[in-house]
C-alpha cells in the first residue's frame, strides 16, 4: 500500500519538477539505527523548491549474513523549514521496509527531523532523527497478524548534490 | 562519492559470512524471545514473548526459566529476587504460591497479554492446546530452599509434564547435577541436560550420570569436546550468541539446538527462510 502511494507521489513530483526545470538531484549514503538494528542506506533525493522526495535501499548489518542478507527499501518526504548558507533544517516522514524472513514483513513509519550541514560546495553532512511506529506482520494459518511498537531512528550520513 | 563507497565496503566487511551448518539444529527462543534487555519488546519468560517467538518467527521452541515455590508450585521467572522485575519482593523458593500468583511485572514490562507471572501449568496447558508440535526447554533455576528433597521436586515436575502429554516436547535443564540426575531417573523419556561450562571433567560427569547432554555458552564451544560428547550419544545445546561473529566462530559438532537472543539473526544464519 505505502510503496504504491509513494511511487505515485514520486512520479508526480518528478514530472512536475522536470517541467519546472528546478530540480536538484542528491545522492547520499548513511548509517541508520532503528527498530531493525543497524542499517546502511543508499539514497537518491529529488529536491524541488522546499520539498524533497527520496527513495533508497537499505542493508541490515545486524541480522543478515553476506550469503543470506536482509535488504529492504525506504521512501522519505522532507520539507525545508529553515535555510541558511551553511545549514538547513527539514521536517518530514520516512517509510522503511524490510522482509528479513519469508513470512515476516517489518514496516516502519517515522516523523522525522533532519539537519544538513554544508561542509564543502556540494557536499553535506546529514543528521536525521525520527519517532514513529514499527509494524511487524505475518500470516498465521492464513490470517494476518500484526504487532506494533513505538520506536525511533537515528541516522548519520553524507550527501552529494549534483 | 569515494567516502560513500568506502563506508559501504567497510560495512560489508563487518558482516560475517554464514558457514554451512546442519539443518537439524533447532532454534529455541532464549527465555521466550531473547535476553536482549535494551530492545526487548516483552518481558523474558512472558506469554507475549513466547507467542511472538512462535507466531512471528516460527521458532522450533522456547527455553523458559522456572522456579519452585515453598509449597511446590512452579512459576516462570529468571531472577533471584522478585523485586528486580515485579511489584513483589523476595525469593520464590521462600514464598508460597498465594504470595506470587498476583505478582505483576513492573510497568515498563507490562503488556496486554502478560502482566502476571506465568504458572507452569498454564504454560503447559497452552502448549498442549496451541503449540502441540513446538518444543519447550524448562530451565530449572538452581534456587532451592535448604533441606529440599530434590527427587521429590523432580518427580513433581515430571508428573506435571506427563499430565499434559508433553513428554516428547519437553526437555529439562538445570545447573544442579543432583536435580538433573533425579529428573533423568524419574522421567527417562524426557531429555535432561546439565547447564555447565564445557570441559573434560563435566563430560565425564554427564557420561557417568547418564544425562542426555549439556547446555553451554557459545564461548565454551569446542569442536573436540563436543565431538567427544557426540560420540557418546550426548547432545550439545549452545546459548548466548549476540552478534554475527558468535555464530561463525562456534563449533556445531553434536549441536542439536541453539537458544537464541536475536531470533532473526539465528534464522538468517541457519538459512531458515
Amino acid at each position: 500500500m505505502f510503496p504504491k502511494i509513494f511511487s505515485l507521489m514520486l512520479l508526480l513530483f518528478c514530472k512536475q519538477s522536470y517541467a519546472q526545470k528546478h530540480v536538484d538531484i542528491i545522492v547520499g549514503t548513511s548509517l541508520e539505527t532503528n527498530y531493525t538494528g543497524y542499517n546502511i542506506s543508499l539514497n537518491s533525493t529529488f529536491v524541488y523548491s522546499k520539498s524533497a522526495i527520496g527513495v533508497g535501499v537499505n542493508y541490515n548489518l545486524s541480522d543478515g549474513f553476506i550469503n543470506n542478507p536482509v535488504i529492504g527499501f525506504e521512501f522519505d518526504y522532507k520539507y525545508k523549514i529553515v535555510d541558511n548558507k551553511k545549514w538547513s533544517s527539514w521536517v518530514g516522514g520516512d517509510y522503511f521496509h524490510q522482509k528479513p524472513i519469508n513470512n515476516l514483513n517489518i514496516d516502519a513509519l517515522f516523523y522525522t527531523f533532519t539537519q544538513k550541514l554544508n561542509l564543502l560546495n556540494n557536499f553535506f553532512l546529514v543528521n536525521h532523527l525520527g519517532y514513529g511506529v514499527a509494524i511487524e506482520s505475518t500470516k498465521l494459518s492464513g490470517r494476518k497478524v500484526t504487532s506494533n511498537s513505538i520506536t525511533g531512528l537515528f541516522n548519520l550520513g553524507c550527501e552529494y548534490q549534483f | 562519492m569515494r567516502v560513500s563507497i568506502l563506508i559501504i565496503i567497510i560495512s560489508l566487511l563487518g558482516c560475517n559470512k554464514s558457514s554451512v551448518v546442519t539443518n537439524n539444529v533447532l532454534v529455541y527462543g532464549h527465555a521466550g524471545l531473547g535476553f536482549d534487555v535494551l530492545n526487548s519488546q516483552y518481558p523474558i519468560n512472558s506469554m507475549a514473548a513466547i507467542e511472538h517467538a512462535f507466531n512471528f518467527y516460527n521458532l522450533d521452541g522456547v527455553e523458559v526459566d522456572i522456579q519452585f515455590t515453598k509449597d511446590g508450585a512452579v512459576f516462570l521467572y529468571h531472577d533471584q529476587f522478585l523485586e528486580t522485575s515485579t511489584n513483589c519482593a523476595g525469593e520464590i523458593y521462600n514464598l508460597n504460591r498465594s504470595a506470587i500468583v498476583n505478582c505483576r511485572y513492573r510497568k515498563q514490562f507490562q503488556n496486554a497479554n502478560s502482566p502476571f507471572l506465568i504458572e507452569l501449568d498454564s504454560l503447559l496447558n497452552r502448549f498442549q492446546k496451541n503449540w502441540p508440535k513446538k518444543k519447550i526447554s524448562l530451565n530449572v533455576q538452581d534456587r532451592f530452599a535448604s533441606n529440599t528433597d530434590l527427587r521429590k521436586l523432580a518427580e513433581l515436575l515430571i508428573s506435571k509434564i506427563k499430565s499434559y502429554g508433553l513428554e516428547n516436547n519437553c526437555n529439562i535443564e538445570c545447573s544442579n547435577i543432583d536435580f538433573v540426575s533425579a529428573a533423568k531417573t524419574e522421567g527417562s523419556e524426557i531429555k535432561s541436560y546439565l547447564v555447565e561450562r564445557l570441559n573434560n571433567r563435566v563430560i565425564e560427569l554427564i557420561i557417568k550420570r547418564d544425562l542426555d547432554g549439556i547446555v553451554t555458552s557459545h564461548t565454551d564451544s569446542d569442536s573436540v569436546l563436543q565431538e567427544k560428547l557426540s560420540l557418546n550419544g550426548k547432545d550439545v545445546v549452545l546459548y548466548g550468541h549476540l552478534i554475527q561473529k558468535d555464530y561463525t566462530t562456534s563449533s556445531y559438532n553434536g549441536v542439536v539446538a541453539l537458544q537464541v537472543d536475536n531470533a532473526l539473526q539465528a534464522l538468517k544464519y541457519l538459512n531458515r527462510d
